[in-house]
């Protein structure tokens, strides 16, 4: 029987829609605007959710002043217990121990991002770099995944709530949860439009369309790329973030190679180079998952022999098939940057006719 | 193009989920049965068996319901987890938010069932895992329930004992890299040395690895290093079982040595496979299985089983069957709501007698009677024969 | 390291070598004659593997009609994938990233296609029905029928490429086309032709890997994604554009997960669980230190592009 909660859908679908866009903006500042192929935003990601980690065992106890457990081994549901009754009681220590997440996270993330950037100075094609961030990525895991302490390994952590988990209503605190993700999202959107729009985003789209033009007017290469690598990769290591915190779980499992494609689907689905674009493709893979989701349990429940929880992926492949081959620009394709001087030129050199 | 078929795409979900809902009957109260398993990932064999295990058991309450002329039917509203703990957490919230379900049958894994919690607590909905074991689920007072299968510190006991009953003075493990296998091994070694073992040394694979060749390699060179009175046991998944069976086959010091192994191992699939099959009964491979067949409902259910889909339960499947069945049975006691099934669940889960044995819930919600049968290759290489039990409350081994 | 670890390890690496070195020849030609990093041919391979367990379970079949089998089912969705998919992508100029992400969305497509015929027909986790004979048991060296069967078929795949490519029009026609595709069109090779003939080849020879790759474990839905990273090692061992590079690097890639792997795993006692991040590691050092690969060490024996 099919009763669709409307409310809740659409909280958990702007939810992952916040998360969502803010990989997407990360993704298309590196790729769509300075021309660096991340496929290791995964790795960025995961980042930020390790971190959370991180926090929510060594730094949260701290904050809330109760005596910690290891969150491993033996004491690992102590530990649990521990953390769930500070989310549920000291929402303020849970807000700064969120802040400093964020923090922790973003300076991490941006600082493997700066260094990976110079990574491709050495590379001969510019696509190595794409395979090294993927197989880089990979790598990160399986390590973490062998290291005994930091996650607690295999297990992973859970109670890593999210910060409005003390209302205790489910309804309101994911209202909040998904308000402070859309925010985020929009906070980043806003800050890559201007970006963008800068005479730093016109030189790094410069760069892309043409090393040695730009080169050429005597602008440092490396050290922009640097820079935009730096920023994206912050962008998705908060993103991690609120993704584990969606969760309420840390496990290596989740940061894997399909995480990346996804993010690689919105942007493309959107509309590289265009940061509205990339909201646009968050919303839809958002949208199109739950949809796909929700017809396969409706179709499944009609009682065919068919698993339609297969041809959902079935579907989702077709659709990115046809969208490549119709609208490769994506939905959204890149306008050109304009100056103010530059549409002000255009109209003096336009018929008068035209122009009324 | 691409905004046409977007939006007829669009259209056909929306006519299909009409559909459905207009389907249901007026007069019927209908309950909707979560399921919430790994149909994709490198265990959809897995999530597919654990399906039709709740499959059964809903068509037969819904049969008996008819007979009594009750109102109430379930239904089952079954989403894939990807193998993923995010997964587990959307196709859980996913399900509740369409269908309203309170109650859940899955995830599998004790990494997905922690995925799935955070949801579910904040939520109300109550999990019935049938088959997480690993002991980073143990927490008291969540919305978790792993009904039947015991946690792994009883069968590694278990092992351990068979181990030093066989007179194996160091032991070799192979087990999967993931909370079930590195918790199994460690259980097994601590109870293996506190029993007077020696050494054991220990190698684990990465779940999905379609290839164990130097895995293999490495295990032989361990037990050629400890020399006689070394014993081999293997924490595997059917899949990797398969592959190491595929090279330990012909390895001169594997065949030498007794074998142990998780019940993965006991899988048809294992024995339609002549070679494996031999391999196990020469190395006078023991399992400890927790699907005992003491209980008389064991045969009844692979009876109805086999007339439904035409195909043998394949391991485990009964565990979903009486996962299945718990849920069901509480939410016909306490109502179609999450904090009702909550309470009452463990009530419900102590009473009940299931195709392996009866459920008794431990105060994390995990099931505490750890009843085992001890299992070899029968001497026709076709089945696994039942030669004895291990009671885990008493720690008692018994032969037939 | 004890003897008996070295030679089974060293027999594994053959055994497993050849193996990849069938299925990055694939990976190597399709990126040299059509310019595609194809993801999907893990997916060729997974197709092949289900085709050849499929006619192995209609009863006692002979290798070599089930190895038949995985070549035309293999080459045949090979084919279809480039008419349906890559074809229509080159002649719009699209960028290498849409490429990569295209061949991403036929593996995905693949791969659940065969979930369901795998679901549908009960075949998960169903084995190849050969049974595993040792022919040959010498100290601690022991051959089995699958070894023998693996090998020698692989060595004469591979051994018939290189011929392929040096001796027949249709060879010389790919390597024109992998070297200057303008030129190519210019001198009136007829390249869709070439092109479709390419497709079936890299189709034939991934399935015929997935039929072998399938004896020697069980087959799922995922055994080629599984074995696509060190795949693709090897073929960037081989610079991408060598095919003696590719079987050399292949051959690297498992001694590597094999051979050196067990020797620090025994002598420093390194985990085997990080043995999948070998691949890995293998692919991030060869494209920052040595991103030509083999190449120029074999001197352009059997280089698609001279």
């Amino acid at each position: 029987m099919i009763n669709i909660d409307i409310g809740a859908t659409a909280v958990a679908i702007l939810t992952l829609f916040g998360i969502y866009s803010l990989m997407a903006i990360s993704l298309n500042l590196e790729y769509g605007v300075a021309g660096v192929p991340n496929f290791g935003q995964a790795l960025f990601v995961s980042i930020g959710a390790y971190t959370a980690g991180v926090t929510y065992t060594r730094i949260l106890p701290l904050l809330a002043g109760v005596e910690s457990v290891h969150p491993c081994g033996p004491t690992m549901g102590q530990a649990l217990q521990l953390r769930s009754e500070v989310m549920a009681a000291q929402p303020v220590a849970g807000f700064i121990n969120l802040a400093l997440t964020f923090l922790i996270a973003a300076v991490l993330a941006g600082a493997v991002g700066f260094a990976v950037s110079y990574v491709t100075l050495r590379l001969k094609e510019e696509w190595f770099l794409a395979l090294v961030l993927l197989v880089g990525g990979e790598t990160v895991r399986i390590v973490v995944r062998g290291a005994d302490d930091l996650i607690c390994s295999h297990n992973g952590i859970s109670g890593v709530a999210q910060p409005f988990y003390f209302l205790g209503d489910p309804r309101s605190s994911s209202l909040m949860f998904m308000i402070l993700c859309v925010t985020l999202a929009l906070i980043a959107y806003v800050y890559s439009q201007r970006l963008t729009h800068s005479p730093f985003g016109r030189m790094l789209k410069g760069l892309r369309e043409n090393e040695d033009v730009t080169r050429g007017l005597g602008k440092g290469i490396s050290l922009a790329r640097a820079q935009i690598m730096l920023i994206g990769s912050a962008i998705a290591a908060v993103g991690g973030v609120l993704f584990a915190l969606n969760t309420g779980f840390v496990n290596t499992n989740d940061y894997v190679v399909t995480l990346t494609l996804d993010i690689w689907v919105m942007v493309v689905l959107g509309g590289i180079g265009n940061n509205r674009g990339a909201l646009l493709g968050a919303a839809l893979i958002a949208i199109l998952d739950r949809f796909t989701q929700v017809g396969a349990i409706a179709l499944n429940m009609s009682g065919s022999p068919i698993e339609f929880n297969y041809v959902r992926f079935i579907a989702f492949g077709l659709i990115l098939l046809l969208m490549l081959r119709y609208r490769p620009g994506g939905l959204l394709p890149e306008s050109p940057l304009t100056t103010n001087a530059h549409d002000v030129a255009r109209s003096m050199l336009q018929p008068r006719d035209e122009r009324s | 193009m691409f905004k046409k078929v977007l939006t007829a795409f669009l259209i056909l979900m929306l006519i299909v989920m009409l559909g459905a809902a207009t389907t249901a009957q007026d007069d019927m109260e209908t309950y909707v049965l979560g399921v919430a398993l790994p149909f994709s990932g490198n265990l959809g064999t897995f999530g597919q068996d654990f399906a039709r295990g709740v499959e059964l058991a809903v068509s037969q309450v819904n049969a008996e319901l008819d007979a009594a002329r009750s109102s109430i039917r379930f239904e089952i509203a079954s989403a894939d987890t990807e193998n993923t703990p995010e997964g587990a957490s959307r196709a859980v919230s996913t399900v509740v938010q369409t269908t309203g379900a309170q109650v859940f049958v899955g995830p599998l894994t004790t990494s997905e069932v922690l995925g799935a919690k955070q949801f579910a607590d904040e939520n109300g909905v109550v999990i019935v895992a049938p088959a997480s074991s690993g002991a980073a689920g143990a927490i008291p007072g969540d919305n978790i329930y792993r009904v039947i299968y015991p946690p792994d510190v009883f069968a590694s006991k278990a092992y351990a004992n068979i181990a030093l009953e066989r007179g194996h003075e160091n032991m070799v493990v192979l087990h999967l890299d993931d909370p079930f296998g590195n918790g199994m091994n460690e259980g097994f070694t601590a109870n293996f040395q506190a029993g007077g073992g020696g050494e054991v040394a220990s190698f684990a694979y990465t779940p999905g690895s379609t290839e164990l060749s130097s895995e293999a390699a490495a295990v032989s060179a361990a037990l050629a290093g400890f020399g006689d009175n070394a014993g081999f046991f293997c924490v595997c998944f059917l899949s990797g079982a398969q592959a190491f069976l595929q090279v330990a086959q012909i390895d001169p010091v594997l065949t030498s040595v007794q074998w142990m192994g998780n019940e993965a191992m006991t899988a048809e699939e294992i024995l339609a496979d002549q070679g494996h099959a031999q391999t196990l009964a020469n190395a006078d491979f023991i399992t400890v299985s927790f699907s005992s067949e003491s209980t008389p409902l064991t045969q009844i259910f692979i009876d109805d089983f086999n007339a439904m889909f035409d195909k043998d339960p394949g391991i485990f499947t009964n565990y979903a069957f009486d996962a299945a069945n718990i849920a069901m049975l509480t939410m016909l006691a306490a109502g179609n709501d999450g904090a009702a099934v909550k309470s009452m669940l463990p009530f419900i889960a102590n009473h009940y007698i299931g195709t392996a044995v009866q459920a008794y819930l431990d105060d994390n919600g995990d099931q505490a009677i750890a009843s085992y049968g001890l299992y070899q290759v029968s001497e026709d290489l076709s089945a696994f024969d039942e030669v004895g039990a291990y009671n885990g409350n008493t720690d008692t081994i018994t032969y037939n | 390291m004890p003897p008996a670890l070295l030679t089974t390890s060293l027999v594994n690496t053959i055994q497993i070598g050849s193996l990849y070195a069938l299925m990055a020849l694939g990976i190597t030609l399709t990126f040299s004659v059509m310019k595609l990093p194809n993801f999907a041919h893990a997916e060729y391979v997974t197709v092949g593997a289900f085709a050849a367990l499929i006619v192995s379970l209609s009863g006692n079949v002979n290798p070599l009609v089930i190895m038949l089998a995985a070549f035309i089912v293999g080459a045949l969705v090979a084919l279809v994938s480039h008419i349906a998919v890559f074809k229509p992508l080159e002649g719009r100029e699209v960028s290498f990233y849409t490429l990569i992400l295209s061949s991403f969305a036929v593996g995905l497509i693949l791969r659940y296609i065969l979930f369901m015929v795998a679901d549908y027909f009960n075949l998960f986790d169903t084995r190849i029905r050969i049974s595993l004979q040792i022919l040959l048991r010498e100290g601690y060296l022991i051959l089995t029928n699958i070894f023998f069967w693996v090998v020698p078929s692989s060595i004469l795949l591979v051994i018939a490429l290189t011929l392929l490519l040096n001796r027949t029009p249709l060879g010389r026609e790919m390597r024109a086309l992998a070297n200057n595709p303008g030129l190519a069109r210019v001198i009136g090779i007829p390249v869709e032709r070439v092109k479709n003939y390419s497709w079936l080849l890299v189709g034939g020879l991934a399935g015929v890997a997935g039929a072998l790759w399938g004896l020697q474990t069980a087959v799922s839905p995922l055994m080629g994604w599984v074995a696509i990273i060190s795949v693709f090692a090897a073929a960037i061992l081989g610079g991408l554009s060598s095919f003696a590079g590719t079987i050399l690097g292949a051959y690297v890639v498992a001694f590597s997960e094999n051979t050196v792997m067990l020797f620090l795993n025994f002598n420093f006692g390194l985990d085997l669980a990080y043995k999948p991040a070998i691949p890995f590691i293998i692919i991030i050092a060869v494209l920052l230190i040595r991103p030509q690969g083999f190449t120029e060490l074999i001197k352009r024996a059997g280089d698609l592009k001279r």
